[in-house]
């Protein structure tokens, strides 16, 4: 019953302020000029997608705990369970970011990819979630850390500098990478995995970190 | 038996105390008022015994399994359900331990939310949102209820049928902590035990007879008489016609009386928060 009431308020969350809507159907424009209007080869096409699907995941993401900061405020202590009020946050983040994925996929023909870009999204999210003092007291570290993580994301996660920490950066330009190596769509599956344990990660140490300091 | 006991508790918001050093306790079959100013910090302690906020310093024990009841000043949760499923729904979070169906119908109707059960809760006023709160706080069958002004936008006739229902739940071993911005002539008797926050100290008020202070207004009249000098020392005001009084708890209705007498219109009484 509790997850059921806290997946209900979150859906309705994630669709209220038709901010996700919007993304998605700005995705549907990206896809639609992409393949009608650039000559782009099928790789690129896919790690355009990838780069889209990451970065509405963490939009929607931040828009989330934005929203859970301004009117749940109550709802937590309501079902008086913090790790199930979590866990039901990532389940539901995770549809949503499947949900993008379905999207994503509709102009393609590969059933992978729906798995590529759910973990891509799935990123993004936790990103967010690792990332939610931006709503609350520390505003300010908070955006400082979503530049980082972004730059790192897109740009450094496979950069010769950063070598030897490559393995805690968020392996998205690590994919995309791998896909310009020329190595085909499922021999990113295993990427995809690293994703979706690197998304987890960063939900369960939000989660550890949170537990005490989330409210104040 | 202890429900709820506060060791020491300090909180600040960026830079501010909210409260500072406070010791407090809950027992079955208590009920305690919270009396203090608008930005005294009643709702960040209410906050803190609720475990959303964390304190400074300071120990928070609660009584093992405790189930909480939490009405808000204000809750920010934008609840597009109808007040009927709303309900249902927090009926069912406490599982087992939470009212029957029967009380649930009964509650509603004596709190008259009974026109309003097919509407959204986002559509209802502020009052009637307020008793959906009420409600909610109270379908859990909490050992331990926290309210927050929850008199406020209520008429007479509600406010007396939320005492009763908090009454029941205090005989029946619930401890429920209420804190109010005013204190009520009418409500007052209900409560075991009354505290004061002020300047971040939550103080036990032991003597509320001498502690809380009564305005009292009075006009003057053509055959006035002059006020005798025991009366003149709790003078408050006197502008043209009007003469304000503060005054003990104690000696209010002998202070009245005795203006009767001396020919004053008595026009209304106001408690002083202090």
């Amino acid at each position: 019953m509790k997850i059921k009431f806290l997946a209900d308020n979150f859906f309705k969350m994630i669709f209220r302020d038709y901010l996700y809507m919007s993304l998605l159907f700005m995705l549907g424009i990206v896809e639609f000029t992409m393949y009608s209007k650039l000559a782009l080869s099928n790789i690129q096409q896919v790690i355009i997608l990838i780069i889209v699907t990451f970065l509405i995941g963490l939009i929607s993401g931040l828009n989330f705990f934005k929203n859970d900061q301004l009117y749940n405020r109550y709802v937590k202590q309501k079902v008086s369970n913090y790790w199930l009020y979590i866990s039901t946050q990532a389940i539901v983040l995770l549809l949503m970011d499947l949900l993008t994925a379905l999207l994503a996929f509709a102009g393609t023909k590969n059933w992978i990819l729906i798995i590529l870009f759910t973990t891509s999204g799935f990123v993004g999210t936790a990103i967010a979630m690792i990332l939610k003092p931006r709503f609350e007291k520390h505003s300010i570290v908070g955006q400082i850390g979503i530049l980082i993580l972004l730059y790192l994301s897109l740009a450094d996660s496979s950069s010769g500098l950063l070598y030897y920490v490559n393995w805690i950066l968020p392996p998205i330009s690590k994919m995309i990478v791998t896909l310009q190596d020329g190595h085909s769509i499922q021999a990113l599956l295993p990427i995809a995995g690293q994703q979706f344990v690197y998304g987890m990660i960063l939900f369960a140490i939000s989660g550890v970190f949170y537990q005490k300091k989330f409210e104040k | 038996m202890e429900l709820l006991t506060a060791k020491d508790l300090s909180l600040q918001n960026e830079g501010y105390f909210a409260f500072k050093h406070v010791t407090f306790s809950l027992y079955q079959n208590e009920i305690a008022y919270i009396l203090g100013d608008n930005g005294s910090g009643k709702t960040q302690f209410l906050d803190t015994l609720a475990s959303l906020k964390s304190p400074d310093s300071g120990k928070l024990e609660i009584a093992p399994k405790a189930r909480f009841g939490y009405l808000p000043q204000i809750d920010s949760e934008i609840i597009t359900k109808s007040v009927k499923k709303y309900l249902r729904d927090v009926q069912r979070l406490s599982g087992d331990l939470a009212v029957r169906d029967s009380q649930l119908k009964e509650l509603i109707t004596y709190m008259g939310m009974t026109p309003y059960l097919d509407r959204s809760v986002r559509q209802l006023s502020l009052g009637l949102k307020q008793r959906v709160g009420f409600l909610a706080a109270v379908v859990g069958h909490p050992n331990i209820l926290l309210l927050d002004e929850p008199f406020s936008f209520q008429n007479s006739e509600i406010i007396t049928n939320m005492l009763d229902i908090i009454k029941d739940l205090r005989d029946n071993n619930s401890g429920i902590v209420i804190a109010s911005t005013v204190q009520d002539d009418s409500v007052v008797n209900y409560f075991d035990s009354n505290y004061l926050l002020k300047d971040n100290k939550l103080t036990k008020v032991t003597d509320r007879n001498m502690s809380v202070h009564y305005m009292l207004i009075f006009t003057v009249t053509s055959k006035t008489m002059a006020l005798p000098s025991d009366i003149s020392r709790y003078l408050s005001v006197n502008i043209d016609n009007l003469i304000e009084l503060k005054v003990p708890m104690k000696i209010k209705d002998s202070i009245i009386k005795e203006m009767l007498e001396l020919n004053y219109n008595f026009e209304g009484a106001r408690v002083l928060e202090n």
